[in-house]
């Protein structure tokens, strides 16, 4: 909300009570103010009723008023009322105060009244309800003096009832104009009091507010004509104790007329001659804050009901000043902290370090900043919820709070990202020993919709610095480094980081145009049948090679493409290539049934809207046989197990493509996904396969339960990662169909694989033609 | 089913069969042969006319215009007022007289001229009156024509709804300033009326429906008019107003751009409610706007498209309101800044609401100011088309 929005209710209220206070009779105060509420809410219908009169309405045709739903609303508070040309619509009723059986109502088609709206109409009603006392006391002095041809001084007094009604209503708009311009709280506060002393005549004027450190007591908060001593000695008074006390406590107008014969009458007050003293509840979003009080030490003191309406109005006004002083500290709170945490945000904690440097500078300490990630979080937000990945966050804010010193600041700077600001740091172990409490507080389980969830962070140290972006940037560099180096771990920030992390965008960017230019090849890596050594089908595989650096590793472009999002574009591309030299193939060697052509399918292209097309057009566009196409995904993205990743995989097994789990065994590896997603196949990691030929038994019984997994759930098994020949033949042996590894043949180029399909039987290769394809 | 219900479902048979609209037009320059001709062709061939809205150039002399109109029509109620400019389906123009007559059966008509000098919203409370005759049929409209200043014109609609109530919808407009320095004018019968207001409740057993449109977008944060006096802002957000509205122009800026750049009042629902910005150089740093301080307001933008486009909206919602009925007249009050902003795009304007109106008569006036209420109890406008069809 901006200024001018948060400033528009007490505006419109200072605008009313002017409008009202310019009539002068009780008819137009009462027709003014039905219109006017009527337009400040863009209501289409209001009226004001006492007891079973209209006095005023607008919206319905002057003998067509519902007397009878406006009497029930006005009993009810709320109901609902006929609008011409709509029909019934919601309306609500408030009591105008000190008349007890008259009431605004007001009806509006559409959306209900916002707090914001009622809390105005409910300033409206009041300024209303005094302007119409205000007025009958001048009628009943004009019928006073028409009776009894009153002599020259009751004209003098009638002038000044008229004045002193004016100055009433010019005073309150004056203080709603201070509040909406947001002048000083403690300036409008003055103004409020000193309004009401300077027109409830000689008495004593105080605002009383609930001690916010001792919320049983009360104190002064702004005061006028009080004896200074007085005012120091006895300014805390207890709440529901005194006229203050029991005005907060019972949330209404107290009103003792006779002071020293009270039970609970105050002897200091006594003995400064307090003789009466009213006090009216002053409120802050709707909870009792406080009191007006008005306190006189003129002996036989009465307070008249229209004095008594004035102070409920001035503590009104006093209850707006406050509640839009609130709003504005809690919209600056909001605007510099995280609203889940309660943590400073990213722009307050920037704020704060910049202040630190400059302190430290003064002071010649050094400061230092902790950047801390939590690892894998993204599991626990997919496979918990949002509401469990929040309550984590939360746990995890309050342990990270725990752990520091009073000094130090933590931040979260967004998603699962914290940050931690040490000052006046001597050397950069104090900050490491903070990073290891942060970590230990961290290592016992936290508990998060019922479930115990362990998490580790990964941190980054960084202390001098110069600029609080730079210290910032720095912490960051170093918990990448933290998180490259194996979760769980901090690191502090040296320069060689930041070279390794400037080494990585540039070959980020070089990737990004590499995949742009198509200059990301496919290789082909042979799958084997076990049975009769037949070729089965194909594995696509990224080879990248640049142009300085030569052959880039997979695990180096691959992880970087799936945090940048570019392995979208990139899967799109090998997807299409290898499915149409795996069509291209099937035309130039024909099988009974096709070779299948595996390629790796990612997380992000998985939750990428556009697959199912992706994978249908490059189906389409090759030709080939959506029964040869078999998309591996890891047991991770399974992990994941949204109703989003269900709904796209049982769509892309709907196109007739395969659905392959890869590296089977080194995850999560569950039963529970493999029956409720639509798998064929499994691929067992290459870890199984490796102590296969060394007669290690262990080895061989995870082999054997794998396969026998597979079999039991009518799945096909590849196996992984077969570098000897002995590994193949007890593979066969434990009954797994297919494999691949260097042992058959290493990823190759398309044209060596054609090479590779053409040549004849037994020319030399450890396997032969044809294939014996997945059952 | 009802009585009533048989009853309007009988009136609305009557009125599909027998109701019609013309229009005349004439850009004679003498302007009682010019009034006589347009009036003449309105009506040529019905003996059965219930209305005639009179909508003249001010160069004309309106009184010998509007009397020679008030003979042709002979008993049928006349009203009307000086424009700005005048639309019929051949096109938007200066310099002319437009008649819109309507007949047949299913239409009640009632008509009120009240002086507004001394009390505006009183005067629009009398001159609503007249709603109460036409309260037999099951749709009514109050057509208000207005002169004065803008600011007073809030208090007309004001006194009007505080009569007419939210069960019959507001249109109208203020009379365009045809000559400069000369003030606009009412007709209402053979007379030429100044500072006053003239009602005409309509009846009808068939729907009547009213669209309301401007286009223009709200840019930036909202402003509060923290002060205003009649006519003028003061300050926004508690700043001298000129110096604020400079700010997010860009500097001083010369009326064509400020014709661009209304302030729009903020509306719970629909587009806001737009009031004219007059950069006057003022010393007192204000601005001549009719605003009233504790206004949300918004700079306001559009561009051609933008307006175009909310005349299509205007007159969709209008004919919508007929719940399906075939419009037998759309009568249009368009604001004069919307002429002025589009230029020549005007013709494309009057393009739209012909092609909207399919057969359907259409007359209508650039106005200096529109009256519009459906919802809520506001309805002053500026820089907006008000579409009213009758079917």
């Amino acid at each position: 909300m901006s200024d001018a929005a948060a400033s528009w209710a007490p505006q419109q209220l200072a605008e009313f009570l002017a409008a009202v206070s310019e009539c002068h009779d009780e008819i137009h105060a009462a027709r003014e103010g039905v219109e006017r509420a009527a337009e400040s809410v863009e209501a289409e219908c209001a009226a004001l009723i006492r007891g079973d009169t209209v006095l005023a309405s607008v919206g319905w045709l002057r003998f067509d008023v519902p007397e009878r739903q406006l009497i029930a609303v006005a009993a009810a508070r709320e109901g609902i009322v006929d609008v011409p040309g709509t029909g019934p619509c919601p309306a609500v009723a408030l009591p105008l105060e000190g008349s007890s059986d008259a009431h605004l109502i007001i009806a509006r088609a559409g959306a209900p009244f916002t707090p914001e709206e009622t809390t105005l109409l409910r300033g409206m009603v009041r300024g209303l309800a005094l302007a119409m006392r205000l007025l009958d006391t001048i009628d009943a002095e004009r019928g006073l003096r028409a009776r009894a041809d009153l002599a020259a001084a009751e004209n003098v007094r009638l002038l000044e009832t008229l004045r002193k009604r004016q100055r009433v209503l010019e005073a309150m708009a004056r203080i709603q104009r201070a509040i909406s311009r947001r002048e000083p709280l403690e300036g409008v506060l003055e103004a409020i009091v000193s309004a009401a002393g300077e027109l409830l005549g000689d008495d004593a004027p105080a605002l009383v507010l609930v001690d916010p450190d001792d919320p049983g007591w009360l104190a002064f908060a702004a005061q006028r004509g009080y004896d200074a001593v007085l005012a120091e000695d006895d300014s805390r008074h207890r709440v529901g104790v005194g006229v203050t006390g029991r005005a907060v406590a019972e949330a209404r107008l107290i009103v003792v007329e006779d002071y020293p014969s009270m039970p609970d009458a105050r002897a200091p007050w006594l003995r400064h001659g307090l003789q009466a003293a009213m006090a009216a509840p002053v409120h802050e979003d709707g909870r009792v804050i406080g009191s007006l009080l008005l306190s006189s030490f003129r002996p036989g003191r009465v307070f008249s009901r229209a004095e008594q309406d004035m102070l409920s109005s001035f503590a009104e006004h006093a209850s707006l000043a406050l509640t839009d002083a609130r709003r504005v500290d809690t919209m600056l709170h909001q605007a510099l902290h995280d609203a889940l945490t309660g943590l400073p945000n990213r722009a307050l904690f920037t704020d704060r370090i910049q202040h630190a440097l400059v302190q430290g500078r003064r002071r010649g300490t050094a400061c230092g900043v902790i950047f801390l990630d939590i690892d894998r979080f993204k599991t626990v937000n997919d496979s918990l919820g949002h509401g469990a990945g929040d309550e984590l966050l939360v746990a995890v804010a309050r342990r990270i709070a725990e752990s520091l010193r009073s000094a130090d600041t933590a931040a979260r700077l967004g998603g699962d990202e914290f940050a931690v600001l040490l000052e006046d740091l001597g050397q950069v172990d104090e900050a490491m020993l903070v990073a290891e409490r942060i970590t230990a507080a961290l290592s016992a389980p936290i508990v998060v919709s019922g479930r115990e969830v362990y998490v580790k962070v990964s941190l980054g140290i960084a202390v001098g610095g110069q600029e609080a972006s730079e210290l910032l940037r720095q912490a960051d560099v170093a918990m990448y480094r933290a998180k490259r180096d194996g979760k769980g771990r901090h690191r502090v920030f040296e320069d060689s980081m930041q070279a390794e992390v400037i080494e990585r965008l540039e070959l980020e960017g070089e990737l990004l145009r590499a995949i742009e230019r198509d200059e990301v090849e496919v290789h082909y890596q042979p799958v084997i049948a076990l049975d009769g050594q037949t070729l089965a089908g194909f594995e696509a595989l990224a080879r990248w090679t640049h142009p300085t650096r030569g052959l880039v590793p997979p695990p180096q472009f691959i992880p970087l493409a799936e945090e940048n999002g570019s392995i979208v574009a990139l899967g799109r591309q090998i997807l299409r290539t290898a499915c149409r030299q795996a069509a291209q193939w099937l035309a130039e060697f024909p099988t009974a049934e096709p070779r299948i052509m595996s390629v790796n399918l990612s997380g992000r292209q998985l939750e990428d809207p556009n697959i199912v097309a992706d994978v249908a057009a490059a189906l389409a566009d090759s030709g080939l046989p959506a029964a040869a196409l078999v998309l591996e995904i890891t047991e991770t993205v399974l992990m994941h197990d949204t109703e989003a990743t269900i709904a796209r995989l049982t769509a892309l097994k709907a196109l007739g493509v395969r659905l392959a789990v890869d590296d089977f065994g080194t995850g999560y590896s569950s039963l529970r996904y493999l029956r409720r997603f639509p798998i064929d196949i499994l691929k067992m990691a290459k870890p199984f396969v490796d102590g296969l030929d060394t007669g290690d038994d262990e080895g061989r019984a995870l082999a054997r339960a794998i396969v026998d997994l597979a079999s039991s759930l009518k799945l096909a098994c590849i196996a992984e990662g077969i570098e000897a020949g002995a590994q193949a033949d007890v593979l066969h042996d434990l009954g797994c169909g297919m494999g691949q590894g260097f042992h058959f043949a290493r990823p190759m180029a398309s044209d060596a694989m054609t090479a590779l399909i053409a040549e004849p039987p037994g020319a030399g290769r450890a396997f032969a033609m044809p294939s014996t394809l997945i059952p | 089913m009802t009585v009533g219900m048989e009853r309007a479902v009988a009136g609305l048979e009557r009125a599909r069969r027998c109701r019609w609209a013309d229009v005349g037009r004439s850009a004679h320059p003498e302007p009682a042969i010019a009034g006589r001709e347009a009036a003449r062709s309105a009506l040529a061939g019905h003996d059965d006319a219930r209305l005639v809205l009179v909508f003249a150039s001010g160069a004309y002399d309106l009184f010998a215009l509007a009397a020679a109109v008030a003979t042709v029509a002979g008993d049928v109620p006349v009203a009307g007022c000086s424009s700005a400019g005048e639309i019929d389906r051949s096109g938007a123009g200066t310099d002319s007289v437009v008649v819109l007559a309507l007949g047949g059966e299913g239409f009640s008509i009632s008509m009120a001229a009240v002086s507004a000098s001394v009390d505006p919203r009183d005067a629009g409370a009398r001159a609503a009156a007249c709603v109460g005759d036409v309260a037999e049929r099951e749709h009514r409209v109050l057509l208000l024509l207005t002169d004065g200043t803008s600011e007073r014109q809030p208090q007309v609609v004001r006194g009007a709804y505080s009569v007419a109530g939210a069960g019959v919808p507001l249109v109208g407009g203020m009379g365009g300033l045809p000559r400069h320095g000369e003030p606009p004018s009412l007709i209402f019968g053979g007379e030429v009326l100044h500072d006053a207001v003239v009602g005409v409740a309509i009846g009808s057993d068939a729907p009547l429906g009213v669209g309301v449109r401007h286009g223009w977008r709200p840019v930036g944060e909202a402003m509060l008019v923290t002060r205003a006096a009649p006519g003028r802002v003061l300050e926004l957000d508690g700043r001298p107003a000129a110096e604020v509205y400079r700010e997010r122009l860009g500097g001083f800026q010369p009326v064509e751009v400020t014709l661009a750049h209304p302030l729009g009042m903020r509306r719970r629902v629909g587009e806001a409610h737009v009031r004219w910005v007059g950069d006057d150089d003022a010393p007192d740093g204000s601005l001549s706007s009719s605003v009233p301080a504790g206004a949300l307001v918004w700079l306001m933008e559009s561009d051609v498209d933008g307006v175009q486009e909310a005349t299509d909206a205007a007159c969709r919602e209008a004919l919508d309101g007929l719940d399906g009925e075939a419009a037998r007249a759309l009568l249009v009050l368009d604001c004069n800044a919307r002429l002025l902003f589009l230029g020549d795009g005007v013709a494309d304007e009057v393009d739209r609401i012909v092609a909207h109106a399919g057969d359907a008569a259409v007359a209508g006036l650039y106005t200096y100011g529109e009256i519009a209420r459906t919802c809520g109890s506001a309805g002053f406008h500026q820089q907006t088309l008000v579409v009213l069809a009758i079917a």
